[in-house]
């Protein structure tokens, strides 16, 4: 459990923050992606066969899959047009569909963990991550909103808050993933978890 | 849980809805071409002052989608072909940028979906022009970096070639910003008013603010100076609320006219031009171009 939600950090972080050496972006966000997928894959393992659903991790890995490919012709299109292609009209919201996607995604991936510990009778995490996930939803949707109208007046006033809203709005996400790695890893009940047979 | 959901669901909906209002509303705005407001510009040379070739700068100013990165490499006039005139949106001492690699930034003030965009022009005019001459821009065949070219009407732009002008009276001094400018002249001899002239005074009348000596310039004619005494011409262009007049540029070179003891009729200019451009935001730039029909 603690090494999926540890992957889920780092592939947000990979794709959030960018490292340019020079025009070349170090770790291209679809490499983000797929360690994201790669740790939602390991919480779908943990509960494959348990009565815990896993269908909303499953959820996330597909529209996690999207964005792969989506970010994937993003980079293989700045590499080969510079940027211009990028830039032209027809790509103007795009970012804001990634971000569309990254709500949904996240939105399962929470919903997924929220179904783990309310399985798992752990009361006090079901409703913090239901908040959470509240509190992020309504930075993220708001943050997008911002955008369009940002990038449709050109206006760099409300671009700031907008960008500023989504990097808060990410920030508190990794903030709560970091706490989901670290409640796994201190074995929460003093016992290995047996989902199979609900032993904790 | 069913909040969130519901959240979810309405916030991709929102979003989604804003994308496709936006995509709609960017190709609906798009310009075809760039659009150049009105200029309306007059310039004297006087051969005497200026030596050849008698150079003129001259602003054009054009409306460009925001997203338009192409620059202007050249401007012909097709009603004047002899007419070789460098042009560059980076000033005239900058670069002359034909094709942009990506890396500079596009010049212009960009408003919404659209860049208010400048282009210096610098005309140079040699012997060839005679006194008494006048040349009058109309039409303007606009290059871009990229190959295109688009024909424009541009206003009027006139230049006016004389040998000197009268100095029976005097300059002393100026000062003013875009909108008001005061001019200070001294009298040699007796002088008798009969007006101020600009070719182009008729489209700033109503917004024209302008006294000389205190008096409205409307009704000056047969005010008299006298030898020795000073005139003052206070002039303010106050901005228009109508949509077709704010995009007009004007550079005005105004003239005063008048009576000398010997009956002879002089003019001689004010000094101060009159350079008049507003600052336009995104819906009065909209509004222009559905005036125009550019949209």
């Amino acid at each position: 459990m603690d090494r999926g939600y540890q992957k889920i950090f780092w592939g947000l972080i990979f794709v959030t923050f960018h490292l340019n050496l020079g025009p070349l972006r170090l770790l291209p966000p679809f490499v983000g992606w797929l360690i994201l997928i790669s740790g939602l894959h390991e919480l779908t393992s943990r509960f494959q066969n348990s009565s815990i659903s896993i269908e909303s991790f499953q959820r996330a890995i597909s529209f996690g899959k999207v964005l792969v490919a989506l970010t994937l012709v993003d980079t293989i299109g700045t590499l080969v047009a510079g940027g211009a292609l990028m830039e032209s009209l027809v790509f103007l919201y795009y970012p804001i569909i990634v971000i569309m996607l990254e709500i949904i995604i996240f939105f399962y991936i929470l919903e997924g963990t929220y179904k783990v510990f309310s399985e798992l009778s752990f009361e006090e995490r079901k409703v913090e991550t239901q908040k959470k996930l509240r509190t992020y939803m309504v930075m993220g949707i708001s943050s997008a909103v911002i955008l369009i109208f940002t990038l449709f007046f050109n206006h760099t006033g409300t671009m700031v808050i907008g960008v500023l809203l989504g990097i808060v709005a990410v920030i508190y996400l990794l903030v709560y993933f970091s706490q989901l790695k670290k409640f796994w890893e201190q074995d929460p009940l003093g016992k290995p978890i047996d989902v199979e047979n609900k032993l904790w | 849980m069913e909040t969130n959901r519901k959240i979810l669901k309405v916030g991709i909906v929102l979003i989604a809805v804003l994308v496709v209002i936006g995509y709609v509303g960017v190709y609906l705005l798009r310009l075809d071409e760039p659009v150049v407001i009105e200029h309306y510009i007059e310039e004297q040379t006087y051969f005497a002052y200026q030596q050849s070739p008698r150079k003129i700068n001259v602003e054009l100013y054009y409306i460009a989608n925001s997203t338009d990165d192409r620059v202007v490499s050249r401007i012909d006039f097709p009603e004047h072909p002899d007419l070789q005139v460098p042009a560059s949106e980076f000033g005239m001492h900058g670069q002359f940028a034909v094709f942009t690699d990506g890396q500079q930034q596009t010049p212009g003030n960009i408003e919404g979906r659209y860049s208010i965009r400048t282009v210096y022009l610098e005309f140079a005019f040699d012997e060839d022009y005679q006194e008494g001459e006048s040349i009058e821009i109309t039409e303007a065949e606009i290059h871009l970096s990229d190959g295109s070219v688009f024909t424009a009407e541009i206003g009027s732009i006139n230049f006016h070639f004389e040998e000197e002008h009268s100095n029976t009276i005097e300059f002393l001094s100026s000062s003013g910003s875009n909108y008001q400018t005061v001019t200070e002249f001294i009298v040699e001899e007796e002088i008798e008013l009969v007006g101020i002239e600009s070719e182009f005074l008729t489209l700033i009348q109503e917004n024209l603010e302008m006294r000389v000596n205190g008096k409205n310039f409307q009704e000056i004619q047969g005010m008299i100076i006298e030898a020795g005494e000073k005139i003052s011409i206070e002039s303010n262009i106050k901005s228009s609320e109508i949509v077709g007049e704010k995009f007009r540029y004007l550079q005005l070179r105004p003239k005063i006219r008048f009576i000398k003891e010997n009956g002879e009729e002089e003019t001689a200019p004010t000094i101060a031009g009159w350079y008049h451009r507003q600052e336009y935001d995104f819906y009065e730039i909209f509004q222009y171009l559905q005036l125009k029909g550019a949209l």
